[in-house]
């Protein structure tokens, strides 16, 4: 187990890493098919509980039976698979890409609460902390990754949408003082909304599916008004419209 | 209850205090003076309750803060009081903490006070009152208690009425091995409700319906993240709510605090941190450390949690006293550290470390240090390392610049030289090494090889083998050996061979003249002092009886006794490998006045046997063997048993043979063997003992004392009994493995009969079959020649004849004969051999009759003449049964044929038609005539010359007789002289049967 969930975080963070790079260099793959490899490939690798909210919950001290029964995800935290089933394509870009990025400040905000390793505790308690610590580090790289491949996605979809940006892997900004509701709810609430990260990146996997299998979406570059989803929002219909995470994330 | 966490605020300002110790005097004396007259005015109006009573909480630390004035004393007068002060929890009546408050107060000054609970003032109501007495003795008669104020109630979380379940403290922060008491406030939450402690369920005691408490003794760290408690109603199964025990590690004092300079600039200290007591959630950070300088005043925080740099100034400060301070939120430690500065200098590493003048045998080595001052002495120490261990280690004072002679350097040596300096007048650290390594150059070979040889018996073929030089001995690489061959017999040229190292042999072929040979080893910088030795021409090795020795795991200790006096020494040869090809040669010189040694090697084995030779060299360098050793180091069992093959296995004996056996090859001395029998005899023969097998089997013993009988004879044996034996080694401590016991099975005495006499008999016979094959015209020739053709027959010349009346016929009847006996004998079982198709069993057929040709006047009973012919080659029936009358007749014969041989007319009829059938297939079942004898003369063979006196034969001629009879005809037997007669007429030669 240990040496698949490493193999799987390895996977990860060499996907993560180059799809960073890519972005980076201002280098996005042409070919629509081979874009949307990249991306369900890393969906399916990211929805897998191992890769964060294994770790988180080992870091907090939540890997009991009872919490873990009870770490489910808050509804309305992040959009239903069905929500995003309905969203045109672009849209549903964006709104996963909002989903990440809220994703990403979240986790910078719980790992500038979690001082390294250091001498402290037993040797072996130690090292599964340091363990746990990087695959945290790893995971904000894979969604960095992810969200440099969304964004080359919907520039290959045709889309001029500012806010899906190639990301950077840059400390995440803090969060707004909220009323301070116990660290013990700060961290079950952590544990919630990285079921639901889980579960709307497995949802986004089924979603890059179906575009897989529709014939009409092999087309490289194609204008945007060609797209379907186009003309479903020529006319005003609440499934064009954009989809946002409504939850409050606990900080 | 906890007092002193709680902040307890001070109820006077220091200014006030000053005054106070000024005045103290003067004022009580005043007061003393009024005393008098105003006591009884206050006894009645002084009431001195605690006024303006405020309670305050804070509820992180479980603090409640009491504040209070007490208005009615006299102005500026200070009096010392006891306030009594009562907490109750939930309700007043519960009073759970009742204590005194000493103190001096003032008139309308604010008195503080804090009190800290043990339970989060959030799990329930706490209900304060205060009462007060003047505690002075210049005012006894206001030694009474005030009355109590009223309650005051601290309700910090107010939850009734609430659906919500609240777990108290919040995100407390303790230390580890602290005592932490926690409850839970259900509200109206009427479901039981478990809480739990890191997945394990704890249990508290109820306070009141809605509140439950539990107290955590001697909480643990578990994790930086905090320990998790947590409740979850039962029968909704979800977690109502939980905090987190932010449990801290105990900050631990610095270790190993020092302070030292490498420079006089910088005063680097360092210590060991122990454990981080960081904490997640920003409950805690790491620890932090300050030092503190007493004598300058100055502090400075540490970036780094082990170690901070302090600038020296140039203010010529020598002593420093460092405080090192750490904290976190719950504890703080120091350590102190008072020294000169002198005395903490760790030079740094010397550098530019050289080696000049480098020897075979010398070198000398610089080195250059960072300055620390003209002032400054620094003692070097210079270590030389070779081969990875130490070998030389000196120390020199050095100002700025040092340098060492190294000598007694080996040549052709790797050599590492390191040196470190630290302060010659007070020693604090050793610098870090600096060094580098270096090599001395080659020098001669210092010593000769050790030089021995081999010679192979009765030849001159010596095989020369030297062992390399040690590399102490071998001053650098040696690259090649030098042999030079002298004839010491007659004046020649010495002959010269140099071998290319590693080489450690060589084999020389020299004539039967003694040589002296000399070996030298030579590297590149010379050769080696020569090592000589001298090959007799007559080796002269006599005979020597091989000595057993025993041996042990450390090898063989062996001694010898000298034979001459003019000893150069003595040397002992073996073979390390002995069962190797190669053998691994071995040798071993001693002085000339030993006379024992012990022989060692990594190679030896136990069970495998070792033989050594012990030479003596003369002074003429000339080996003479002196004894012969053999043992092993350890004689092991014998690992297999000998082949063992039968021989001449009689009905009462057998031999066992295993001359295939080594007795040399085995992994211990032989000293004979045991030949086990096992049989269903239960009597051992004469020679064999009874033994007990392993398995429990009990069977007879032979015992064999000598290792070369190999051969054994088991005697005395029972024919047709099978026997097992067995055939192991055996040795001084034990025997071969208990193997398998091989089955014989004597044979019975016929057979032993029939092997030996039957057989060669058949081969005899078949041998003589063959042969007569081989020769078979030869056997026809003499033995059965070719039937005469009937038709050339003289009888058939007399039946032509009749129809030739000009020839002179001899009628049949006409001859009158005299007398014709048919030999009648019996020679069944050659009858049997010739052909015959009647069974053997049939006892009628044993016997062979001859007819009667013609009937004599006295014995003829008949109808008529009979005639019979015999030819084995015929089977045809041709004679009538009838006619003969005394025997039976083949029933297969048809009864037609009997008839017609009645006559001679009908004779020459079945003798016509015999002779068709002869041509054709004989039918089975016919073979009851035998033809009897036609008479014919080899010498003419035509019917032409047929001799009119047939009957009387001429002397030494040949006659073919054939005779019909039929073998059913049980005839009388013939009498000798019948026999004899028969002989008679066909002549002696020609009797067939």
């Amino acid at each position: 187990m240990p040496t698949q969930t490493t193999g799987r975080t390895l996977l990860s963070l060499v996907l993560g890493l180059l799809f960073a790079s890519m972005a980076a260099m201002g280098s996005c793959p042409g070919d629509f098919h081979v874009l949307l490899g990249q991306l369900q490939k890393q969906a399916h690798a990211m929805q897998d509980p191992s890769s964060l909210l294994d770790p988180y919950m080992r870091i907090q001290g939540l890997d009991f039976p009872q919490l873990r029964e009870h770490c489910t995800e808050r509804p309305g935290t992040f959009p239903s698979e069905g929500a995003l089933r309905g969203l045109g394509r672009r849209s549903f870009l964006r709104t996963l890409d909002a989903t990440l990025g809220l994703v990403l400040r979240r986790l910078a905000a719980v790992q500038q609460q979690l001082p390294e390793a250091g001498r402290l505790g037993r040797p072996p308690a130690a090292r599964l902390r340091a363990q746990d610590l990087e695959m945290l580090k790893m995971a904000r790289l894979n969604i960095h990754g992810l969200r440099n491949n969304i964004f080359c996605m919907s520039r290959l979809l045709g889309s001029s949408w500012d806010a899906a940006e190639p990301t950077q892997a840059a400390p995440g900004t803090s969060p707004p003082p909220t009323p301070d509701p116990g660290a013990f709810q700060r961290k079950l609430e952590g544990c919630r909304f990285l079921r639901g990260y889980h579960r709307v990146l497995s949802s986004a996997g089924q979603v890059f599916g179906k575009w897989g299998k529709s014939p009409s979406q092999g087309h490289r570059h194609r204008p945007p008004r060609a797209l379907p989803e186009d003309a479903s929002r020529a006319r005003p219909s609440r499934r064009g419209r954009r989809l946002v995470p409504r939850g409050q994330l606990p900080r | 209850m906890l007092l002193r966490d709680c902040p307890v605020i001070s109820k006077r300002k220091p200014e006030s205090m000053a005054l106070f110790a000024v005045f103290q005097t003067t004022f009580l004396l005043t007061l003393l003076s009024l005393r008098t007259h105003q006591s009884e005015v206050l006894a009645e109006n002084l009431l001195l309750t605690p006024e303006a009573f405020k309670v305050s909480v804070n509820s992180a630390q479980r603090c409640l803060h009491l504040q209070w004035t007490v208005h009615n004393l006299p102005y500026n007068q200070e009096f010392k009081m006891i306030f009594q002060i009562q907490i109750s929890r939930t309700e007043t009546s519960n009073v759970i903490w009742m204590g005194n408050y000493s103190t001096t107060v003032k008139w309308n000054e604010t008195v503080h006070w804090s009190w800290e609970s043990e339970l989060p003032l959030e799990c329930a109501a706490h209900f304060v009152r205060i009462r007060s007495v003047v505690d002075d003795a210049r005012f006894p008669e206001w030694n009474f208690w005030s009355s109590w104020s009223s309650w005051q109630e601290v309700n910090v979380q107010d939850s009734t009425g609430q659906d919500t379940l609240f777990v108290f403290p919040k995100d407390k922060l303790v230390e580890e091995g602290s005592n932490v008491t926690i409850c839970y406030i259900s509200g109206n939450i009427q479901n039981d409700i478990s809480c739990y402690l890191e997945g394990e369920q704890i249990h508290g005691e109820q306070l009141d319906p809605h509140v439950s408490t539990f107290k955590l003794e001697n909480v643990p760290f578990i994790r930086k993240g905090g320990t998790n408690i947590y409740c979850e109603e039962k029968q909704r199964k979800a977690i109502s709510n939980g905090t987190v025990l932010f449990v801290s590690k105990v900050l631990e004092e610095p270790k190993d605090f020092s302070c030292e300079t490498r420079d006089f600039k910088t005063l680097i200290c360092t210590w060991d941190p122990g454990a981080n007591t960081a904490l997640d959630w920003s409950k805690q950070p790491s620890q932090s450390y300050t030092l503190f300088e007493s004598y300058s005043g100055k502090k400075k925080h540490c970036e780094e949690k082990n170690r901070c740099n302090w600038q020296i100034t140039q203010d010529s400060q020598e002593i420093y006293n460092f405080t090192l301070i750490t904290e976190n939120y719950l504890r703080k430690r120091s350590v102190n550290l008072l020294f000169n500065l002198t005395h903490r200098v760790h030079p740094m590493s010397p550098f530019s470390v050289q080696f000049e003048n480098i020897s075979a045998t010398s070198a000398v080595m610089t080195w250059k240090l960072h300055s620390l001052g003209d002032y400054f002495t620094l003692l070097c120490q210079v270590e030389l390392h070779g081969e990875g261990k130490m070998i030389q280690q000196h120390n020199v004072s050095v100002k700025a610049n040092g340098k060492y002679l190294l000598n007694e350097l080996e040549p052709n040596t790797e050599y590492v030289a390191q040196v470190h300096c630290a302060d010659d007048n007070h020693f604090w650290k050793w610098s870090e090494w600096s060094g580098r390594d270096f090599t001395t150059p080659e020098a001669a070979p210092s010593e000769a090889p050790d030089v021995w040889r081999t010679m192979k018996s009765g030849s001159h073929n010596v095989t020369l083998f030297w062992k390399p030089l040690s590399k102490f001995h071998a001053n650098g690489k040696i690259l090649f050996y030098n042999v030079a061959v002298e004839n010491l017999d007659k004046p020649s040229r010495l002959e010269h061979r140099s071998i290319p190292a590693p080489a450690n042999s060589t084999e020389l072929t020299l004539d039967g003249c003694s040589y002296q040979i000399r070996v030298t080893a030579s590297n590149s910088a010379g050769a080696s002092p020569a090592a000589v030795i001298v090959v007799p021409a007559a080796p002269g090795n006599k005979e020597v009886e091989e000595e057993i020795i025993e041996g042990t795991e450390d090898g063989f200790s062996m001694s010898w006794k000298p034979q001459s006096g003019d000893v150069m020494g003595y040397v002992v040869e073996w073979c390390d490998r002995p069962q190797d090809p190669l053998c691994d040669f071995q040798w071993k010189k001693l002085g000339p006045n030993t006379t024992s040694t012990v022989i060692s090697s990594d190679a030896f084995r136990p069970g495998v046997r070792y033989n050594f030779r012990i030479y003596e060299l003369s002074t003429k360098r000339i080996a003479h063997l002196l004894e012969r050793k053999t043992g092993y180091t350890r004689e092991l069992a014998p690992s297999d048993n000998p082949h063992v093959v039968t021989n001449n296995l009689t009905s009462h004996s057998f031999t066992l043979s295993w001359k295939n056996y080594s007795t040399k090859s085995q992994p211990a001395f032989i000293r004979g063997y045991h030949v086990y029998l096992k049989s269903k005899e239960e009597q051992c023969q004469p020679g064999a003992e009874k033994a007990v097998l392993p398995d429990d089997t009990v069977c007879c013993q032979y015992k064999i004392d000598n290792p070369e009988q190999k051969t054994f004879t088991v005697e005395n044996l029972k024919p047709e009994s099978f026997y097992e034996f067995l055939v192991t080694p055996h040795t001084s401590f034990s025997e071969g493995p208990s193997g398998t016991f091989t089955k014989v099975r004597t044979p019975d005495e016929y057979p032993y009969m029939l092997v030996h006499v039957i057989v060669p008999v058949v081969i005899c016979v078949v041998l003589l079959v063959c042969g007569c094959l081989l020769k078979s015209q030869w056997m026809k020739d003499k033995c059965y020649p070719d039937i005469p053709d009937p038709y050339k027959s003289s009888v058939l010349s007399l039946i032509k004849s009749k129809e030739n009346p000009h020839r002179t016929i001899m009628s049949i009847s006409d001859c009158i004969p005299d007398a014709i006996e048919v030999v009648n004998k019996q020679e069944g079982s050659k009858i049997q051999s010739l052909g015959t198709r009647k069974s053997l069993t049939e006892p009628e057929l044993t016997k062979l009759s001859y007819l009667y040709l013609l009937p004599t006047e006295k014995n003829y009973s008949g109808p008529g003449p009979c005639i019979c012919f015999e030819n084995y080659t015929y089977n045809q029936a041709a004679s009538d049964c009838a006619s003969c009358g005394h025997a039976p007749v083949s029933p297969e014969a048809p009864p037609s044929q009997w008839g017609l041989l009645t006559s001679s007319e009908n004779l020459l009829k079945a003798l016509e038609k015999n002779y068709m059938n002869s041509l054709g297939e004989i039918p089975a079942g016919e073979t009851t005539l035998n033809y009897v004898s036609q008479l014919a003369s080899p010498m003419s063979g035509d019917k032409d010359s047929l001799s009119t006196n047939a009957l009387v034969p001429p002397p030494c001629s040949e006659y073919k007789m054939q005779m019909a009879v039929p073998l059913c005809l049980a005839s009388p037997p013939p009498t000798e002289n019948s026999d004899l007669s028969s002989i008679t007429l066909l002549g002696p030669s020609e009797h067939y049967r």
